[in-house]
């Protein structure tokens, strides 16, 4: 098998000269004058039904060759290619023998190793302990918190705080764990677990530690937790910070907070109000033309913020700095009445109101049209998945959450590109023929060895085609850019036969990976 | 015969070891057939000697006929019956008292390479530069070691893919690969050294 030399200038080590090159391809060798194979036939098979010796095992076994200075694998002992390859990376010649892959795993104790990882460290739990205290130096100093500080974001008002308890309890070192299942456990007061505990008295903290829903509805009251509320509930939404405000507010060690809050409130409020005057200013020409394509959309968006739907309207807009304003104004209403479950549940359901929003403004075809609205529609999407997934622990068949459980499937549906009036060509289903991601992945050629590979796995088909026959037939196999086989030409015993079309469909299967060059060609002897 | 051939259902070789396992002469002699010009092409290559060659493609086919009771199946039958032939072309290397310096004027390789120049009815002086280029090429691949002159027989000679190379040989396919590479690159340098430089274009 050789290659072709015509636009080769890129790997030439191993290429021959092409008379060369041709004659490696097509080297028959030249038999005793007089030979007659079927009398050799023959003469093979009497002797085999005669000769009674057994063969000998050396014989059956590889040849004993001398492995060549430089072989890959020649100067490590037995085991597999694998084994072998990673002691010549990875090892020195005297180390200890591999242990294969399997048994390593054996040996490995992982709830040991998963106890050792909750182990808190000496140095970092000094590290936190050290930090909290400069955290409460600051806040005895500061009185009150400014707005935004501990916040996750600043378009999302209800986020603006955190309980300085909570941040200080966070990166304070946790207790040592004396069994997985305290993986579960809150990180603060394990006892207050809601998932182990007692459902009859959840406490504040535990209150704290829920989300969404479900510390608007436990939070007022202190109240037991309705049955059947969302088990399971870990410690993660202590980390994000993502309660609503009213709901932290209502806590009873938050007065502080409130006032925190209050302040943060008001400049957030004046904040939005500038934003809100310029905001038209800036929005002006995408508004228009949105509402010269859809003036009932436009007009239905409008009516759902004037309806009090403000914040389920304003995370169909990530972003915006109408979002503060709205958001703002949504969370003074709800502080100013934190038991007001209904009001109070629009925070985790305004996700899923968006989430209903964003399939429209996806599917229309205004936001296929308009990129802007079309990238709000996504985004409004994953608000609504978001406030869904928050809402969702709270248990389906209370109020809104109904809502934020559907809000996942639309923003599901509104996801896929193929509403688009130019939907995107379906990637191939050989993977070897996707694109790369990027045009310099992509090889000049391919490799020597990817090519022979390639028309190997497939000669097998080609020398069926040629069973019977004397002579050897030399296939020119041509690939495209792409990888395919774009042409197959043959010369010797089979050009012009019968078994000619035959050679070209089995070598037609031939795969390499895409290339850059336009054609790449490949010259093997198909013999019989 | 070649018509009563023809008109047999085609069997697969691994059909045919089967069969002749439980004693079935004619699958085997049909198997003989089959691999017996491969079989002798290969051991000319390695043997550099006809008469050797014959031999050994007929004691290679004696051999596994004995030890098909011990084939296992996990392999092809021909790269198991290549296995055998390049172990007895490799022993009979070995046991030669001197060692060959080059191809002689017998050789079957520098008369095989000449069969297409005299089927196309070339020139005098077609026929004598193409011997030309079948002796230097001979020279060439002589001179590589035995691990890597066997390898590139195998592979670029007779057509064998990797995987069925290493197959025979016992290795990775990785080595074989590396093997072939360096056995090409050892016979362009060589015949670089004798004058035949590759012609760049562009």
């Amino acid at each position: 098998m050789t290659r072709d030399t015509s636009d080769d200038r890129t790997s030439s080590a191993g290429t021959l000269p092409a008379p060369f090159e041709d004659l490696l391809g097509r080297w028959s060798v030249a038999t005793r004058p007089g030979l007659d194979w079927e009398e050799l036939c023959v003469s093979t098979i009497s002797r085999a039904l005669a000769d009674q010796s057994p063969t000998p095992a050396s014989l059956l076994t590889a040849p004993a060759l001398t492995p060549e200075p430089g072989e890959p694998g020649a100067d490590v002992g037995a085991g597999s290619s694998a084994e072998r390859q990673s002691a010549q990376l990875s090892g020195p010649r005297n180390a200890a023998p591999l242990t294969s892959a399997p048994q390593a795993a054996r040996d490995l104790d992982f709830k040991q190793i998963a106890l050792a990882s909750l182990e808190p460290d000496p140095e970092e739990a000094e590290a936190a302990e050290l930090e909290a205290a400069e955290l409460s130096v600051l806040e005895r100093l500061l009185g009150t918190s400014s707005p935004g500080l501990g916040s996750v974001g600043p378009t999302h008002p209800e986020r603006y705080e955190i309980p300085r308890e909570s941040q200080v309890r966070l990166i304070s070192p946790p207790p040592p764990l004396a069994s997985l299942d305290d993986c579960f456990h809150g990180v603060d007061d394990p006892g207050s677990d809601l998932r182990a505990g007692d459902p009859a008295e959840p406490t504040a903290e535990g209150a704290r530690r829920l989300s969404g829903a479900e510390a608007t509805d436990i939070a007022p009251s202190v109240a037991p937790a309705a049955p059947g509320s969302a088990p399971g509930v870990m410690s993660h939404t202590d980390i994000s910070g993502a309660q609503p405000a009213h709901a932290l507010l209502s806590l009873p060690g938050a007065a502080r907070s409130r006032r925190s809050w209050a302040a943060g409130a008001l400049t957030a409020l004046a904040v939005a109000a500038a934003a809100a005057w310029l905001w038209p200013v800036v929005r002006g020409a995408s508004s228009e033309h949105i509402a010269a394509l859809d003036p009932a959309l436009t007009e239905q968006g409008g009516a759902k913020r004037a309806s009090g739907e403000g914040p389920s309207a304003e995370r169909a807009q990530p972003g915006g700095a109408a979002d503060d304003a709205k958001g703002a104004r949504a969370a003074e209403d709800s502080s100013a009445d934190s038991t007001q479950k209904g009001s109070s549940a629009d925070s985790p359901s305004g996700g899923a109101v968006g989430a209903e929003e964003a399939p429209r403004l996806a599917l229309h075809p205004t936001a296929a049209l308009h990129p802007t609205a079309a990238m709000k529609s996504a985004g409004s999407a994953g608000a609504g998945s978001n406030g869904a997934a928050r809402a969702r622990p709270a248990g389906a068949g209370q109020g809104t959450s109904e809502q934020a459980g559907v809000g996942p499937e639309h923003g599901a549906a509104a996801a896929p590109p193929s509403t688009s009036p130019n939907p995107l060509p379906e990637p191939p289903d050989d993977p070897r023929l996707r694109p790369a991601a990027s045009p310099e992945n992509v090889p000049i050629e391919p490799s020597l060895g990817a090519a022979l590979a390639a028309v190997g796995r497939v000669m097998g088909g080609a020398r069926a085609c040629v069973a019977g026959q004397q002579e050897a037939t030399l296939a020119t196999v041509v690939f495209g850019s792409d990888g395919r086989v774009s042409s197959v030409a043959l010369s010797g015993g089979a050009a012009g036969t019968a078994a000619e079309p035959c050679i070209r469909s089995a070598l037609s299967g031939a795969r390499v990976a895409p290339f850059a060059k336009p054609s790449y060609t490949v010259r093997a002897p198909v013999r019989p | 015969m070649q018509v009563a051939t023809l008109r047999m259902p085609h069997r697969t070789d691994r059909e045919l070891v089967d069969a002749a396992r439980e004693g079935d002469a004619e699958a085997f002699g049909q198997f003989v057939r089959r691999h017996q010009k491969r079989i002798y092409r290969l051991a000319a290559h390695l043997l550099r000697d006809a008469a050797e060659a014959e031999d050994v493609t007929q004691e290679a086919f004696v051999r596994a006929y004995r030890a098909l009771g011990g084939f296992d199946g996990r392999s092809e039958p021909f790269t198991w019956l290549y296995r055998i032939a390049t172990n007895l072309s490799l022993n009979a290397i070995r046991s030669r008292k001197t060692r060959r310096a080059g191809p002689t004027v017998d050789d079957p390789r520098i008369e095989g390479a000449l069969v297409e120049t005299r089927v196309t009815l070339g020139s005098p002086a077609q026929l004598t530069s193409d011997r030309q280029v079948a002796r230097v090429l001979c020279k060439g691949v002589d001179s590589l070691s035995e691990t890597l002159r066997t390898t590139l027989i195998l592979v670029t000679l007779d057509g064998l893919s990797h995987g069925e190379a290493a197959e025979v040989l016992g290795c990775p396919e990785g080595t074989v690969a590396w093997r072939v590479h360096e056995a090409r690159k050892k016979l362009a340098e060589y015949l670089e050294r004798h004058g035949h430089r590759r012609q760049e274009q562009g």
